[in-house]
């Protein structure tokens, strides 16, 4: 097996161990995964990893069920001791104030080394992007567009498909 | 010797005019196949004159069959899904009468591998699988022909000359307004020879109707099977067994009828067709320039409702012309279908092109010898000239599963995501009812895009292509998994970013990369994954690699080599 893919595969369980934690609040796990002088940017803005976590905390806090849903793999460059991932995410929560469920969509890039063969990937870097809700709308209008001069189905026809069996 | 008596009892008839007023009564029927309408109401009437002649049991009263032999007269194109359901209530009734014991009992289980000695091979396709079914069983016949390389084969179709195109030299009959026929034909034994000949007899249908116990008469050599894909199901007596054997594929790798029917050819004749399921009679090449035209084959009929009128087919295409690479002449042949209602709605098709499309040349398909298509000829009309098509649009499902087998790029419009039924070729593109609009124009531009490339694919990308068929075609192990991790890492490395579908070729990375990883930490069989492959070599950027890497040949070589065999002489 070539290095490369041997690298990424490892690089995605990151992402997914990043996930998991997440997902869990486990804070402290993702404490783990992060170099002490990790550079992370949130939207734009560059937090410590202690100005992170803490923020970390908070979300844990006022959201229940994160969810994050990881698409697609935008960009990635891998060597042995050395990894960037970029990946498309969806991210859902539920907002304990206002009682509702929110969806985002964005990029998350992981930047990550891996200083000795025996030792696990560490995040050095990460950003996480989410795409402007103006943009979606924009990204929304042109996908998929149905000009409205076919019908879209038939109601003889849905739920029967080529389906037909007899009373056996 | 014996001889089974060639005059069939009312049971007999009764179980054979039950499977077709089933089919009236249950299958869709719109003006796509009104004529084949006509040919289940032709053999409904020979099976109740064959009543009229039959001795009739004692327990049975000749009022009811009177009145069964009233209803089928009386049905008609007007009346015909209010008549069937009276018709099949009748037979039940008198079925129920004539109910004998199963003189041998049915067990589940594992099917033994059939022999490869047969002399003969005798194969019936019922009247409930429609002409896309029959064909999706191709892959078996055409595994079973190999099997048994010498026997003689004879085919009952109910649609003309379409097993001598696909499987050269077999004998077909065809039995349209002749429903006893086969079962006529296999009751006939000459010679103490043909008597003890090893022979297999199958019955191919969409429904299971039993038809191997009931009507195929027993000989010391004769294996039957029967086939049910819409049940998934093969029953089986071989030799005249006092078992009959039967097992229905519940747990299928892909839930799609061609991965039925390569379970059949893994138990019956041990040869998987392997992963790719699906193998063509003519591979895909390249045969356009260009300077040529796009010659598209449109077919638009079905056995459902017709979604559209023809003037929303002359707008579809119309949009699909506005996303075709400039400079391309697309030219339109319409299937004309088999009834005067079909003619009318071709020919108010190309009028409404006449509006859409002044420029744009269309006209209906014609037999090469100058007369109209008609159901002799249609499959010869269509297949001596599929070579020079570039591509097809159908709603029908013959063509979808046909037309993909001669190496033509198809696009199929699908009612909706009946996945078993979909074609898993990779030059079979499809859309449903929803998305036709929004996606099949655009698709189409790219796939035409694609083929007119006169450059082959790079290194990157036909080694994704060649990741994915290894691990189709032979071994779908952790290092197949990796392989394509691997080189669709690379190819994504320098792809142009305005690839088509490049987004789900980045799905399918980080998908690929999720399943090796997960697959290290809790490793599982690597059937379980089989699916994934299935949906990413189904995917349009994957399709659209495959195509792009098979444009090597010259267009004079590879429009030859896509012609359809010639018609074998039997």
């Amino acid at each position: 097996m070539d290095l490369s893919e041997h690298t990424l595969i490892e690089l995605t369980d990151v992402v997914m161990r990043f996930k998991h934690c997440v997902e869990m609040g486990d804070v402290g796990t993702l404490h783990s995964l992060l170099v002490s002088d990790s550079q992370l940017n949130l939207n734009g803005r560059f937090l410590s990893r202690e100005e992170f976590l803490e923020r970390a905390e908070t979300w844990v806090q006022e959201y229940q069920r994160p969810n994050l849903r990881f698409d697609s793999i935008e960009d990635c460059e891998v060597n042995d001791s050395k990894g960037f991932i970029s990946q498309t995410v969806q991210a859902n929560w539920i907002d304990t104030e206002s009682w509702e469920e929110n969806t985002k969509h964005g990029l998350i890039t992981f930047e990550l080394i891996k200083p000795d063969p025996m030792e696990p990937w560490k995040v050095t870097g990460l950003t996480i992007a989410a795409v402007p809700s103006s943009i979606m709308q924009v990204l929304g209008m042109g996908k998929g567009q149905n000009f409205g001069f076919l019908p879209t189905q038939l109601s003889s026809v849905e739920g029967e498909g080529d389906v037909y069996r007899f009373k056996v | 010797m014996k001889h089974h008596p060639t005059t069939f009892k009312t049971s007999e008839i009764l179980e054979l005019l039950w499977a077709y007023q089933g089919v009236i009564g249950i299958r869709p029927f719109s003006e796509g196949n009104r004529e084949f309408l006509d040919v289940l109401f032709g053999a409904s009437r020979k099976l109740a004159v064959a009543l009229k002649r039959t001795p009739i049991p004692q327990n049975i009263n000749r009022n009811d069959i009177a009145t069964l032999i009233g209803l089928i007269d009386e049905q008609a194109v007007t009346n015909h899904t209010q008549i069937s359901p009276r018709i099949l209530d009748l037979v039940d009734k008198l079925k129920e009468r004539l109910s004998e014991a199963d003189s041998k009992p049915t067990i589940q289980g594992s099917l033994s591998e059939l022999s490869t000695d047969y002399s003969r091979i005798t194969a019936i396709f019922g009247p409930a699988s429609g002409l896309g079914d029959q064909i999706t069983f191709f892959q078996f016949f055409s595994a079973l022909k190999n099997h048994c390389p010498d026997a003689e084969i004879i085919v009952y179709s109910l649609y003309p000359d379409i097993w001598k195109k696909l499987i050269p030299g077999v004998k077909e009959i065809e039995f349209r307004g002749e429903p006893m026929r086969p079962f006529e034909d296999m009751a006939k034994v000459t010679s103490e020879e043909e008597y003890q000949q090893s022979e297999l007899v199958f019955y191919a249908d969409f429904e299971s109707f039993d038809l191997h116990k009931k009507l195929v008469p027993p000989k010391p050599n004769r294996d039957v099977l029967e086939l049910a894909m819409g049940r998934w199901k093969v029953s089986m007596n071989e030799q005249n067994s006092p078992w009959y054997k039967v097992k229905v594929f519940n747990a299928l790798t892909y839930r799609n009828n061609y991965s039925y029917v390569d379970a059949l050819s893994g138990d019956l004749l041990g040869v998987k067709l392997h992963n790719a399921l699906w193998k063509p009679v003519v591979d895909y090449q390249n045969n356009t320039d260009t300077k040529s035209t796009f010659k598209v084959f449109l077919n638009t009929f079905s056995s459902k409702e017709l979604p559209y009128t023809p003037e929303h087919w002359a707008q579809l295409v119309l949009e699909i012309k506005k996303k075709a690479p400039r400079g391309v002449v697309l030219e339109l042949i319409v299937f004309p279908g088999l009834d005067k209602l079909t003619q009318d709605y071709v020919a108010g098709i190309l009028k409404h092109m006449k509006t859409y499309n002044p420029e744009m040349q269309a006209k209906v398909l014609a037999h090469p010898d100058g007369s109209e298509v008609n159901p002799q000829n249609a499959i010869d009309a269509i297949l001596s000239q599929v070579a020079d098509f570039d591509c097809c649009i159908t709603l029908d499902t013959f063509t979808a599963h046909l037309l993909p087998l001669f190496g033509l790029p198809t696009f199929v419009i699908a009612y909706k995501e009946n996945y078993e039924f979909w074609v898993p070729s990779p030059w079979t593109f499809y859309v449903t009812l929803k998305t036709v609009e929004s996606h099949l124009p655009e698709l189409m531009g790219n796939v035409i895009q694609t083929m007119r490339k006169v450059q082959p694919g790079n290194e990157a990308m036909q080694k994704v292509v060649a990741a994915g068929e290894y691990a189709k075609a032979d071994c779908f192990d952790e290092n197949a998994v990796q392989n394509i991790v691997g080189t669709l890492n690379s190819l994504l490395q320098n792809i142009d970013k305005e690839f088509p579908y490049l987004w789900q070729a980045r799905q399918w990375l980080f998908k690929w990369s999720q399943l090796a990883a997960a697959d290290r930490s809790d490793p599982v069989d690597s059937g379980g994954l089989y699916p994934f492959l299935f949906a990413w070599t189904s995917s349009e950027f994957y399709k659209l690699l495959y195509l792009l890497c098979s444009t090597k040949k010259e267009k004079k070589k590879s429009a030859k080599a896509r012609k359809a065999p010639q018609r074998s002489s039997v």
